[in-house]
Formats: structure tokens, C-alpha cells, sequence
């Protein structure tokens, strides 16, 4: 599901697609590459989107027609988050996309090297937001939000990426629920059960995203697709905070609401997300950028929530590490000496003598006797 | 991983759950989850550090209590009382097991039914569940009066539970009741026993011949007494006021003058009689309606008890109480008379009279 550029020979130095010049790969995927070019008209830098050649008719005659639809998607999208389109064409049989060219590095780069402190992440995110909220605006859910689809420009700012599985409402293509497409790791529990997928997909997605921008690490751990699959659509995850203490409790909340299975509970717009995302940016501001943590500390910080994320049971809930519970989980992972008795099911009821001696009636009958002594004094005593 | 048990320990949980708490906005949350933790912390020292393990839950918070189902109750009454953010509490008793990681994840079935309790909870009350009523019943069956069942709710699998009401007033109405009714009746008793002491005879004082407190120029009237003897019953008329029926009636006391006397039972012929009773004297009437034998007249009793000489010259500051001849009279008969309120003229000099 990794899809690293791999090193390539440089293309002809002469080839030219349309009316620019293709200067060298810069990005390979399972169906397409992506060149730099230039406009040499303009003498503008872009990226070129291309069909892989060496596919067969079939695999080609879909993708290309996935190819005209993220071409549709995009080319009614006009956003500063979203990256733009210049043109979409064909040039000697090979169905091409120009698009604006991006100097920067992606959400999956940046978490890799953890150059993006805790603000900025979140304003990414919320850009992100922004320019979801604007193709939802348009009737275009994204569906492959992932960190390597997200660009981060000069300046910190967001480009939205890759809408080669874009749906459109009203589209003559059949991407027909039941297909998957996507990357398993962060794919929303509708994606993942082939149910109707809508925007707020999309907000799964980009809760996962800013999870592990908060975090260092994915809420769903595990390399087996199975595993992070069944996750999604049963597991809670820790909030970030678990493992990143500089991550506030708003931030908390805004990555549970995103990552809600229940569409209802969800984010129900990109918008609002955004909205809340910025207001919880200036206690983040003012919490100071997010600790650096040693190496060490950060693999020990990511296997740990690996290992918890692979054994996440349906239903359950973190402890809260504020509180400190250790001496019970010990007791109650372990259960020693009277323990074994007490915290046993048992079903038997109390001993009869034991039952009257609480009940409240051994009580009644002291104070009566008491008032009854108390009585048979008073009237003695004249 | 712990190794694998066959049976998951059983803990009480207490699911703290704030109220609408989806429909608010994230600061809000924050706040609220912040606030809610806050009201945690402070229910807390009603349990021993290695006794609670506090988790986060989906809509506020969750706190596993170990061994301890009464902690927990206390807990949740504590927890409960803040006004501020008023959390339904729900609590269950069952199994909950630990999913090692970093945080550590418990989850379990109990779980999952405080969450349901806690759901049914109206803002600021407390619920539990059958299994937590009983785990504490286990352990202090007389709380087993605290739970009211008030419905049942379903979980999120769809299961329903009996859910019993265990808010701290509810308890207190339920402790407070049955404190009072044995004060009440203790004070009940003790009430008796001092009627009992009142109207005791005091012991026989030689020395102080006692007088009544009231002009000793009036002189004394002694009541004279009719006894009844009648068969199978009949009521009795004291000059054409009613007075009771014989049997049970045995005796009453007249002042002394003429009087008539009348027996009725139903549709037989009543029997009259006119009698002249003098201070302290005493007559018998027997009857029998069903023999046809005639009316025996009245006869004067044998004994005729007169009053005691009185000695006018003691000072009322020494007579507490005058001792008439009905004090004379055995404990409980006077007891019964108290409380028989026969209109008997109120004997001279006795207290209050």
C-alpha cells in the first residue's frame, strides 16, 4: 500500500506531453506516473499526471476512465487547500492530467520525521478540513484521504491531492459501492463494509490523519490489513493524549468525534471540524510546540500503542493515566490471596444470621428493647 | 497478556455519563470532561488507592471498583452530588478484564451495563443493576433495602436490564423512615411507662395525710357504684342516658341521689329499676332476659365502702396528689378507666381535677 517513488531512469529529456516538457519523475503509482514538466509557453513548472503504459486494455480502459473523473472532480474545484488543475488532455494516446506542481513535503514524510510541531498539525488538518468542506460543498467526497495525499507548501499550508478515486455525485462512472478502493489504513468502517460511503467518510479519514499527527503513531496498529480493518469498524482507540501528553483534552475530543463508527455521531461537515479544530488551536499555541521526545522514548512510546492497538477488544475503554490506578490493575489483572474470592462471580446468598444482624432489624430490635428497659426503670424508680 | 484465566474477575463499575453530551459543542466537552474528572478526584478518597482504576468513557467517565460494591455505592453518592454537572450514574457488578497496552484497556461486560444503567439514569441520580444489587447484597444484605427497582433499560447489545433506583435520597427517605418509626415507637413506650408512673398509688406515706388542694368547706362527694350482672347482654341506661353494654360493662359509677336504671336487650321487656344510692354505696343488678323468671331487684352490695376520714388541717404545699378510694382500686383497672373515659365525676383533688 506504500507507494515510494522509486528511483527511475530519467525520461527523455525531449519527451513532451501537450505542450509541456517533461523535465523528470518525480512520483509513481500503482497505474500512473507523475512527472514534473513545464509549460514552455509560460515557463511554468507543473506536474504531470499519466497512465502507466504497461497495463493491460482492461485495467487501463478503467483506470483511464477513473482518470477523466478525478479530472472532473478537481477541475470544478477551486481552493487555496485543494491542489489545482490546468488542464486535462490527450496527446498522441496518452490521456494526461497538468496540474499545479508542489514544492513541499507530505503529511507522511512529516510524521515520519516529526518536523511538524503540534499547531501547525492541527492547522494543517484544519486546512485540510477547509478544503474537504469546499468539494463536499461541490458534491465530491475524496474517499483516499491519507497522509501521502496531503501536500504541506511553503508556509504551512495544506494542498489536498490525489482525487484519482474521487466520487462525483451524478457521475457516469461506476465506482459501485462494494469495490474497495482506498488505503485499508485509513479507510472509514462504511468504506471497510462496503456500505454507502458519503463525506463523512472523508472526516473518518482525516480524524485517522490528525490522530497520527497527534500521536506519532496510527490509533490502529498492526501490518495485517485484516487486523487495522476490523479495528476501524470495532476498536476505540486511546485518545492521542495516552501518548503525546501535550495534546490537549479539546484535541481529544475533536479525533473521538471524527473517528465516531456511527455516522450520526460524527463530524457531519468537514466546516465544523475545521471550526473546532481552530479553536482549540490557541491553547495548543499557548501549550508551546509539542515536546520533542528522544528516539528512544518515541519507539518505545509507538510499539507500545502498537501492541495495545492490536489487542483493542470491541467496547473498551482506555485508562485514564492522570489517575493513578496501577495498584488496582495489578489486582485486577492478578488477583492474589482473598482477591481470588472477592472479586470471584458467586451466586450464593448471605448466611440468615448475618442477613438479620444488617438488615436493620437487629437495630430495631435493640432500640425497642432499649425504650422497654428504659420504661420498666423509669416506672421502677418512684 | 496475563496469562489467560478461566473466569474474568468481577468488578463493580460506576459509569459516570454527562448529560447530553453529544449535542454540545468541543469546548464545552473539554470543559465538561475536565470538570467531570475534577468531580472524580474529589469522590475518590471514599475508596483505598488500590481500589479503583477511573477510565475514559464515551460520553464522561468510568471508575472499575474492586472488591468493593459499597465503595462503589458511595462512591456514586458522592460523585453524585455536584450540582454543577449533575452525572447519571449508572452502576453494575460483573465481569471486566484488562487488555494489557499503554494506556491499558478494560473492558467486560459490566462495562457495558453501568453504561446502560447510566442511560436510563435521569441528571444527578444513580442507578444499578440487578447483578450490582446483588453483589452488594452479598456482601451487606442490609443495603438490599437502598435499591428500589424502578424499570429496566437495554444496553448497547441490546440486552435488557432490571434497573433498580439508588440515589442517596432515595436510601436516606428509606433509613430516615425507619429511624424515625423506632424513635416513635420507643417514645411510645417510654409515653407508657410514664402514664404507668403517674397514675401509680404512691407508696403509703403515714406521716402525711394528704387533703385535697380545693376549699375544704365543700364537702366531699364519694360516688356510689352499680354492678351488672346481666344475661346474655343488655344495655345499660342511667336515668335515660346510655352507658354501655353488659358484658362487657361491669360496673358504674353513680353519684349519690336517686337514679334509674334500665336494662334493654333488643326486643325483650326492659327491666327497671329505681335505686337510692348513698355515698360510696354500692348495688348489684342481675338479670337474665332469656329465663322468664321475674325481675330481681336490685340488692344492696354486702360491702359498702365508705370514705377514708379526712384530715383537713394538711397543707396543700405537702399533698402532691389526694388519695381517693378509686386509687385504692387495683393498677389495671384504673389504667383501663383512663382510658375508657367514662363521665364519672372527676374525683375531688386528683391531679388537674
Amino acid at each position: 500500500m506504500i507507494d515510494l517513488p522509486q528511483p527511475d531512469p530519467p525520461a527523455d529529456k525531449s519527451e513532451h506531453v501537450g505542450r509541456y516538457r517533461l523535465l523528470k519523475e518525480i512520483g509513481r503509482g500503482a497505474m500512473g506516473i507523475v512527472f514534473l514538466g513545464e509549460d514552455e509557453g509560460l515557463g511554468r513548472r507543473v506536474a504531470i499526471k499519466t497512465i502507466l503504459a504497461s497495463m493491460d486494455s482492461e485495467e487501463q480502459k478503467g483506470y483511464l476512465a477513473r482518470f477523466k473523473q478525478e479530472a472532473k472532480a478537481l477541475g470544478g474545484l477551486n481552493h487555496p487547500s485543494i491542489i489545482t488543475v490546468f488542464e486535462f488532455g490527450d496527446s498522441n494516446g496518452i490521456a494526461y492530467l497538468a496540474m499545479e506542481y508542489l514544492e513541499g513535503k507530505d503529511l507522511r514524510d512529516l510524521i515520519a520525521s516529526r518536523k511538524l510541531d503540534l499547531s501547525s498539525a492541527v492547522d494543517v488538518v484544519a486546512q485540510v478540513c477547509d478544503g474537504l468542506a469546499f468539494a463536499h460543498s461541490r458534491g465530491v467526497v475524496h474517499r483516499d484521504i491519507k497522509p501521502g495525499n496531503v501536500m504541506v507548501i511553503e508556509g504551512n499550508r495544506a494542498k489536498i491531492m490525489d482525487f484519482g478515486i474521487a466520487r462525483v455525485r451524478s457521475s457516469d462512472l461506476k465506482t459501485q459501492t462494494g469495490l474497495m478502493l482506498g488505503s485499508p489504513r485509513y479507510m472509514s468502517p462504511e468504506q471497510v463494509l462496503g456500505r454507502a460511503v458519503d463525506h463523512r467518510s472523508d472526516l473518518f479519514s482525516v480524524g485517522l490523519v490528525l490522530y497520527e499527527l497527534l500521536a506519532g503513531a496510527p490509533p490502529f496498529g498492526g501490518n495485517d490489513v485484516h487486523q487495522i480493518m476490523y479495528q476501524i469498524c470495532n476498536a476505540r482507540p486511546a485518545p492521542p493524549s495516552a501518548t503525546n501528553p501535550a495534546v490537549t483534552r479539546a484535541l481529544d475530543i475533536i479525533v473521538a468525534k471524527a473517528l465516531e463508527k456511527d455516522l450520526d455521531a460524527r463530524y457531519q461537515d468537514a466546516a465544523a471540524m475545521a471550526m473546532d479544530l481552530r479553536a482549540a488551536l490557541p491553547e495548543v499555541a499557548g501549550a508551546g510546540a509539542a515536546p520533542v521526545l528522544p528516539p528512544s522514548e518515541l519507539e518505545r512510546l509507538n510499539t507500545a500503542v502498537a501492541a495495545a492497538t492490536v489487542v483493542i477488544p470491541i467496547a473498551g475503554v482506555h485508562v485514564i493515566p492522570r489517575f493513578d490506578c496501577d495498584a488496582a490493575l495489578k489486582r485486577l489483572a492478578d488477583p492474589r490471596g482473598s482477591d481470588r474470592r472477592r472479586m470471584a462471580p458467586s451466586a450464593e446468598p448471605p448466611p440468615l444470621l448475618r442477613r438479620w444482624f444488617s438488615d436493620g432489624a437487629f437495630l430495631f430490635a435493640v432500640g425497642l428493647t432499649a425504650a422497654a428497659v428504659a420504661a420498666a426503670a423509669f416506672i421502677a424508680t418512684s | 497478556m496475563p496469562p489467560a484465566r478461566s473466569t474474568a474477575s468481577h468488578a463493580s463499575v460506576a459509569y459516570l455519563r454527562i448529560p447530553e453530551f453529544a449535542q454540545r459543542g468541543v469546548a464545552d466537552e473539554a470543559h465538561l470532561k475536565e470538570a467531570l474528572e475534577k468531580v472524580v478526584a474529589g469522590a475518590l478518597p471514599v475508596l483505598r488507592a488500590d481500589e479503583y482504576i477511573v477510565v475514559d468513557a464515551p460520553e464522561g467517565l468510568a471508575v472499575v471498583v474492586l472488591a468493593n460494591p459499597r465503595g462503589a455505592l458511595r462512591f456514586a453518592w458522592r460523585a453524585g452530588l455536584d450540582r454543577e454537572i449533575e452525572p447519571a450514574i449508572g452502576l453494575a457488578h460483573g465481569p471486566v478484564r484488562i487488555a494489557q497496552g499503554q494506556p491499558p484497556v478494560l473492558y467486560g461486560d459490566a462495562l457495558i451495563a453501568a453504561e446502560g444503567a447510566a442511560k436510563a439514569t435521569n441528571p444527578g441520580r444513580v442507578s444499578a443493576s440487578r447483578d450490582f444489587r446483588d453483589a452488594l447484597t452479598r456482601v451487606h444484605p442490609g443495603m438490599r433495602r437502598l435499591l428500589v427497582r424502578s424499570g429496566s433499560a437495554v444496553d448497547d447489545q441490546g440486552r435488557a436490564h432490571e434497573i433498580f433506583r439508588a440515589d442517596e435520597r432515595t436510601a436516606g427517605r428509606r433509613s430516615s423512615l425507619f429511624f424515625w418509626t423506632t424513635i416513635l415507637i420507643a417514645i411510645g413506650i417510654v409515653g407508657a411507662g410514664y402514664v404507668v408512673k403517674v397514675t401509680r398509688p404512691p407508696p403509703p406515706v403515714p406521716q402525711v395525710i394528704t387533703a385535697p388542694p380545693v376549699t375544704p368547706s365543700v364537702p366531699e362527694v364519694v360516688p356510689g357504684a352499680v354492678t351488672f350482672d346481666i344475661k346474655p347482654e343488655g344495655e345499660i341506661w342511667v336515668d335515660g342516658a346510655f352507658k354501655g353494654k353488659s358484658p362487657p360493662l361491669k360496673k358504674i359509677q353513680v353519684p349519690p341521689g336517686n337514679h334509674a336504671i334500665e336494662v334493654r336487650s333488643g326486643h325483650f321487656k326492659p327491666m327497671t329499676a329505681e335505686l337510692t344510692v348513698g355515698q360510696g354505696e354500692e348495688f348489684a343488678v342481675e338479670h337474665n332476659f332469656i329465663a322468664k323468671a321475674p325481675p330481681k331487684a336490685p340488692v344492696k352490695s354486702a360491702t359498702k365502702t365508705l370514705p377514708r376520714p379526712q384530715a383537713p388541717a394538711a397543707t396543700p404545699s405537702q399533698t402532691k396528689r389526694a388519695a381517693t378510694p378509686e386509687q385504692e382500686k387495683g393498677f389495671w383497672s384504673r389504667f383501663f378507666q383512663l382510658f375508657k373515659g367514662d363521665d364519672r365525676p372527676a374525683p375531688a383533688g386528683s391531679p388537674g381535677g
